[in-house]
């Protein structure tokens, strides 16, 4: 995984408001909180997106970058008075560079009870092969 | 009822995983007949919700069944697989026999009719 000085900034923010918000409504967040797992063969990206059906959710991938964009709209029309306003509601975009070539074709992305699951396998290429000494 | 003063909090307490509950993020609305109560419990199945109401406190607690990344190496670690537990003070208006709830999509709606003689009434002015 590639390091940018985003990442590190947005961390600093995260930070932040831990600890100014004493851990309470972190999932609040502008954008969904994911992460990202990596075995020898593929990549895994777990992302909160609650509340979002599958069409509002977009996967690309291009230049090795996977890009998560998606909206949430709250109907909230027929409510005479709100209380309490803590869920997220907008739009956002999150890319994730991937540091080892993968398989495009072969993305599979699954939603299920708000959780976003994308496996990426990488690409045969990359694996090691023996090369034989004569 | 009132929803915001007596609100309350139970940070320390212990999922099942050994990690700390979480507050999950909350919209409360209400209408002339009803409140209705969204709450984000991503990662949560649905035999994992509890929702109970013991004198005139709603409770719910929710647990994460499974972490997806066993056996991964963690590349970025944003999110916590805890439990979800919040509670709020419902006071005497809310009819607690008639509370619905739906789940989909790791959103869980809760609507809380009012008791009859809490509802918003109109008065008619009569001209005389």
């Amino acid at each position: 995984m590639t390091r940018t000085i985003f990442d590190d900034l947005f961390e600093i923010n995260r930070e932040m408001n831990r600890i100014l918000n004493q851990g309470r409504f972190t999932s609040t967040a502008a954008w969904p909180e994911t992460n990202i797992y990596e075995s020898k063969d593929d990549y895994i990206l777990v992302s909160k997106v609650p509340g979002m059906e599958k069409k509002d959710i977009d996967i690309t991938i291009r230049d090795n970058t996977l890009t998560i964009a998606g909206k949430r709209e709250k109907k909230y029309a027929d409510a005479r008075k709100q209380h309490l306003n803590e869920r997220f509601a907008g739009e956002f975009q999150r890319s994730f560079m991937l540091n080892e070539k993968v398989d495009v074709d072969k993305i599979k992305a699954e939603a299920d009870n708000g959780l976003l699951m994308v496996r990426v396998p990488k690409s045969p290429e990359i694996q090691p092969k023996k090369i034989e000494i004569k | 009822m009132n929803l915001m003063k007596k609100e309350q909090r139970e940070d320390q307490m212990e999922s099942k995983k050994g990690n700390v509950y979480r507050s999950p993020a909350c919209d409360i609305l209400e209408n002339d007949n009803e409140y209705i109560v969204y709450f984000d419990v991503p990662g949560v199945e649905k035999s994992d919700l509890s929702v109970k109401v013991e004198k005139n406190n709603l409770y719910l607690t929710a647990e994460c069944a499974k972490n997806p990344g066993e056996n991964y190496l963690c590349l970025r670690d944003e999110m916590i697989y805890s439990g979800f537990r919040r509670s709020f003070d419902l006071g005497e208006s809310v009819d607690s026999e008639k509370i619905s709830a739906e789940y989909s999509n790791g959103t869980l709606k809760l609507v809380l009719p009012k008791k009859e003689e809490k509802k918003t009434q109109e008065i008619k002015i009569k001209v005389s």
